[in-house]
């Protein structure tokens, strides 16, 4: 079969006892558009390692181009044309796109003549035109996004990874993303698309592969499959309806004092808008508010790490922490109560491993993710503020998590839902804002913009 | 890695569990405890050493000496000798009284005896010495050869002890030239005043540029930083306890001498004999235990005549025409 | 559950054999020198009891460090509250009258246990209200406090008795340590009933640290201070509680030394507990529990370390502090080693 570019030959993986990937075995052929979908912990993120060198498999073998395959770090993977585009990414704050680009120039020693050609090459071919001596804290996200695609492509990569691209981008710049992918493939490019958006893999993807659990649940043409059933192969289970709750006109309203905002105690507001506009302010500002107004609060922060968790602790004694003044008595806590709803919390909210004794840090970031808002949720708050919810999240959990911040409305609470995900935001929220450059502008009623509206007012232009 | 440190650990350990025999002599165990200073001090300490490092030639005694770096083992060091069944233990310094007084009690078939303290018992032996004599000496010899009129006191830590050097010093100096002026200074309160020559050197700089052209130090190993001074500015330096006239020649006027060698010397000397008395003795310049340095480093510093004075002095204070101020008498 | 961490214990093997080979050098048996070191405290009842006096300071010294390193902070002013403490100690001793027996006692001790307290919250005035960094604050005041303690005594309570840079000894009706049943059983060491109360401390900072709310903030709060603020525990309260905890444990040092031993505040009286305190915190690695053990062990070196003057021929007291150091370093650095691993 001389047009598979790589095969996965029953490669499996396993940290310890922990089964990462188990036989997977599948095809890429040349100049295809690739997706490789699944949840978290599917093992998605491993096998793009194995495939990069970053680890070796536990067994089996990997082809490439025909020929035996077994890369033993990241440099023999470039060597093999094989670029990765992280959805993080890595570039430093201080230093211009040209440094960027000069670093990696210099590590695979690409001459500054042959790099200022390749540069030029690859702007006009994609018609870029990116202004590479500005500094990075001086790039908007797509720029960014950009830089980075830009660094992989001049090393001439011909396999491109890409892990969720569109993760960070508005919808006129992910349909601006899309072509580019299209426009690649044209180029002759071979692309692995790592997302779990849907409706953008349905759109471009040629194949579409599915892991699930460590395991190849399916792995076929993108035409054989609608959205849905890709969704529930992924979960292994088909995907539950959200239910709403019927609005409550008996609501009480929290005066925000937020520039005007008023929250009512049955509704989720959504705050929508690119990363950088102004998000951190306005959780502070609002966190502010609600503690003068001396409510009860449920914290689901933005930098789970920064402000939720304690890694070197285990379970009970960071939810312990959290509510210590219902378990204290006298001074000293009650562990073995603490102990009881911890152990609820980890069954209702599916928190795998199901072990309270085990540390935070231990856990994988959807899990802890799941841990926090159960225990955020559990004291019946007021007001709830979700950032950023299901970030590093799998779609059962997600589900969950959705369910769970419509139900609070049911039970008059108010909900504020802080998310990049416009998706996420647009489909729970009752009442909408978008920020800008921190301004809010809004609020919108649900369904009363259509996207490309929203994709203006989110870059800034005012209807 | 590890593995290699581990094994390497193991083989240390193993190498290193031969022991090895202490012959064991029936001569005299003499222990020795030294101030705070050490035996280098090149003053007091190094004193008591040179004695009981004669009597080790000359009398065949095994000798052991510490340094009591910290005043809280002082005890158990001394313990320590006793529990080892040492024919003596010599403590140099008031500091040990305490010590002593509290050992020689526990152990009363060890002899013990001190320098400039008093310890009132049956095994204990005190050797105090008439420092104030010796001060007033070298006092009356800085005023002679002083062009200034100002002249100069560093004391190490600030007790009676030293001050008893202080005053018998001034008088000395008032004795000769009663318009001299004395300049007065002291390190430190702690025995850490004993050895730091870097403040000693700050001192008498300071003092120099005051117009003192003739300092005294009662300072142990501090003295150095005198000396170094005094060398730099080209004023003249005394010396204490031991005869320091060779440390920097042309630049030591004179060393007022602490003969706690000599006593040293002897008390272990009388333990040999069986002839050991408890007991105060007090050293002067009657017996020679306390006396002023005049050798070839220093012979060229002074004229006949002035030698002559200087003795004249010495005597009238061992016949008691002059009656030298005593510092513990006067409190 | 928590895996045990060995790394400390591998680190001071690591570094008693190196210790070894330096011996060696010297031309020194390193058997012999292990031996002293190791079995002084054995030699007598009395030398067991003046060991178990410095495991009583080291314990107190060592729980002041590692409360305050549960918060983040790094403490290292516990020498100057201790020879402040100590100071307090002795000047209510000397000056209360001797009517007030017992009440006196208490006195003292609730006093000096309020300055050692209050000496201690000083550093955390400046850290909370003058964004002082506690390290250097906590070294100023080292020098500050030992200052004034020095000045108080050898101006008003100069002992006329000495020549030594000492108070005066407290009344005597205040020196209790004289009918105390463990020192007698010790052949009047220095050791006393804090020997007691170091014990009881460890177990009830350990009770603290697992099992009251205020330990669980300290641990959290230092662990991630952002996400404790988060939740409602405020930085003020951390800092005041942490250090407040450790100058009431500075004091009991002060206590043990007055009150317990000497019965009168000898100047230079502490050989840097308050720093050594931090190395038997850290060889414990911050377990209460551990302190013990630890500061059992730091004390059984320390009483050695006077024996090698006379056991060997050419090591001294300093040599120790070599050998100490030696043995610091490579604790430390088998516990930051074990770190970077655990983390990678």
């Amino acid at each position: 079969m001389s047009s598979n570019l790589i095969e996965f030959n029953n490669i499996s993986k396993s940290y310890g006892s922990c089964v990462s990937l188990d036989q997977v075995h599948f095809s890429i052929l040349k100049n295809q558009i690739h997706a490789v979908i699944g949840e978290n912990g599917a093992g998605k993120s491993t096998l793009m390692k194995v495939l990069t060198g970053i680890v070796p498999p536990s067994s089996g073998a990997m082809v490439l181009r025909g020929k035996s395959y077994e890369p033993e770090s990241a440099q023999d993977s470039f060597r093999e044309k094989i670029g990765f585009v992280h959805q993080h990414f890595q570039l430093a704050d201080e230093l211009t796109g040209w440094n960027h680009l000069e670093l990696v120039a210099r590590t695979q020693n690409i001459e500054k003549k042959r790099l200022l050609e390749l540069v030029s090459e690859k702007q006009a071919k994609f018609k870029w035109s990116l202004p590479l001596d500005k500094k990075i804290k001086a790039y908007s996200i797509g720029e960014q996004q950009r830089l980075e695609i830009l660094r992989v492509l001049i090393l001439d990569p011909e396999i491109i990874i890409f892990d969720e691209p569109t993760a960070v981008l508005s919808p006129d710049e992910i349909e601006d993303f899309l072509d580019f992918m299209l426009d690649l493939k044209k180029q002759g490019h071979t692309l692995i698309l790592i997302s779990h958006k849907l409706n953008e893999i349905k759109k471009v993807a040629d194949h579409v592969t599915i892991l699930c659990r460590g395991q190849l649940i399916a792995s076929d043409s993108g035409s054989n499959f609608t959205i849905e059933q890709m969704a529930e192969k992924m979960i292994g289970r088909k995907q539950q309806a959200l239910v709403q709750a019927g609005v409550n006109d008996t609501g009480i309203t929290h005066d925000l004092n937020l520039l005007g905002l008023k929250l009512n105690n049955n509704e989720i507001l959504g705050v929508a808008g690119v990363d950088g506009n102004g998000q951190e302010d306005f959780i502070l500002k609002l966190r502010q508010n609600i503690d003068l107004l001396k409510l009860k609060f449920g914290d689901i922060s933005e930098d789970r790490f920064r402000y939720s968790i304690y890694p070197k602790q285990d379970l009970i004694e960071n939810f312990l922490i959290r509510h210590r003044n219902t378990f204290t008595r006298l001074g000293l806590v009650n562990k073995k109560k603490v102990r009881r709803e911890v152990e609820k919390i980890i069954t209702d909210w599916d928190v795998r491993p199901a072990d309270s004794q085990m540390v935070m840090g231990s856990f994988s970031g959807g899990n802890q993710q799941k841990f926090v808002i159960g225990r955020e949720l559990w004291h019946n708050p007021d007001v709830i503020l979700a950032a950023h919810p299901s970030r590093g999240v799998d779609i059962g959990a997600q589900e969950k998590i959705h369910q769970a911040l419509l139900d609070q409305k049911k039970n008059h609470r108010a909900v504020v839902l802080l998310s990049s995900d416009l998706d996420e935001v647009l489909k729970l929220s009752d009442r909408f804002v978008i920020l800008f450059k921190g301004a809010i502008k809004g609020p919108y009623l649900k369904g009363s913009l259509d996207n490309s509206q929203i994709s203006q007012i989110m870059n800034g232009v005012n209807l | 890695m590890s593995k290699f440190l581990l094994v390497f650990c193991l083989l240390m350990f193993q190498t290193a569990f031969a022991e090895f025999a202490l012959a064991n002599t029936p001569a005299l165990k003499i222990g020795l405890v030294l101030d705070k200073g050490g035996k280098d001090d090149k003053s007091f300490n190094s004193a008591a050493y040179a004695g009981a490092k004669q009597a080790e030639k000359e009398l065949g005694i095994e000798l052991k000496y510490v340094e009591a770096t910290d005043n809280n083992s002082l005890e158990t060091l001394h313990r320590n000798f006793a529990q080892k069944k040492y024919d003596l233990v010599i403590g140099i310094g008031f500091a040990q009284t305490d010590a002593i007084k509290k050992v020689s009690a526990l152990f009363p078939e060890t002899k013990f005896a001190i320098v400039d303290g008093e310890v009132t018992a049956k095994n204990v032996r005190s050797l105090l010495f008439e420092e104030h004599e010796g001060s007033y000496l070298v006092g009356a010899a800085a005023a002679m050869k002083s062009k200034t009129g100002v002249v100069g006191f560093i004391g190490g830590m600030d007790i009676p002890l030293i001050r008893r050097f202080q005053k018998g010093f001034e008088a000395g100096v008032k004795s000769v030239n009663p318009k001299a002026t004395v300049l007065v200074s002291y390190i430190g309160v702690t025995g850490e005043a004993w050895n730091n020559p870097a403040k000693a050197k700050e001192i008498a700089l300071s003092q120099i540029s005051q117009k003192a052209d003739v300092i005294f130090h009662a300072a142990g190993a501090s003295g150095s930083g005198l000396f170094d001074a005094a060398s730099d500015k080209k004023i003249f330096a005394i010396g204490v306890d031991s005869n320091q006239n060779w440390v920097k020649p042309g630049v030591v006027l004179t060393s007022m001498l602490k003969k706690v060698d000599v006593a040293v010397f002897e008390t272990i000397k009388s333990v040999k004999a069986g002839s050991f008395q408890s007991g105060v003795n007090r050293f002067g310049l009657k017996d020679g235990g306390i006396d002023w340095a005049l050798d070839e480093n220093n012979k060229k510093l002074w004229s006949a005549a002035e030698i002559e004075k200087l003795n004249q002095v010495k005597k009238s204070i061992i016949t008691g025409k002059v009656t030298v101020p005593d510092y513990y008498k006067t409190k | 559950m928590k895996r045990i961490d060995y790394s400390s214990l591998i680190g001071f093997i690591i570094g008693v054999a190196l210790s070894s080979v330096l011996v060696l050098l010297f031309k020194e048996n390193p058997g012999n020198v292990l031996k002293v070191l190791s079995g002084s405290f054995l030699q007598s009842k009395f030398d067991m009891g003046l060991t178990m006096f410095y495991t009583t300071c080291f314990a107190f010294a060592g729980l002041a460090f590692s409360i305050p390193f549960k918060a983040g902070l790094f403490h290292i002013g516990a020498e100057g509250q201790i020879v402040l403490s100590a100071m307090v100690a002795a000047v209510m001793g000397i000056i209360l009258p001797e009517s007030l027996g017992t009440f006196g006692i208490i006195a003292i001790c609730l006093t000096t246990m309020v300055v050692g307290i209050l000496s201690a919250q000083t550093i955390a005035f400046f850290k909370v209200y003058k964004q002082g960094h506690e390290v250097v604050v906590a070294i100023m005041l080292n020098f500050i406090f030992a200052a004034i303690a020095t000045y108080v005594v050898l101006q008003n309570y100069q002992n006329t008795e000495s020549q030594n840079p000492e108070s005066s000894l407290i009344k005597p009706v205040f020196q209790v340590a004289k009918s105390d049943s463990i020192k007698a059983y010790f052949e009047n060491s220095a050791v006393s009933g804090f020997l007691l109360v170091a014990v009881i401390s460890c177990l009830a900072v350990w009770f603290f640290e697992t099992k009251t709310k205020w330990g669980l903030e300290i641990k959290a709060f230092g662990e991630n201070p952002t996400a404790a603020e988060r939740m409602g525990i405020s930085a003020k309260k951390i800092n005041f509680l942490a250090l407040g905890i450790a100058g009431f444990f500075s004091s009991l040092v002060g206590l043990t030394e007055v009150l317990g031993s000497t019965y009168q505040y000898k100047v230079g009286f502490s050989p840097a507990y308050g720093f050594l305190g931090i190395v038997v915190a850290l060889l414990a690695q911050g377990h209460p529990i551990g302190i013990l053990f630890s500061s059992f062990i730091m004390a059984v070196l320390h009483k050695g370390a006077s024996d090698l003057d006379l056991e060997t021929q050419f090591l001294t007291r300093d040599f120790s502090k070599v050998l100490q150091a030696i043995i610091i370093f490579c604790v430390a650095g088998a516990v930051y080693i074990n770190h970077r691993r655990k983390k990678s």
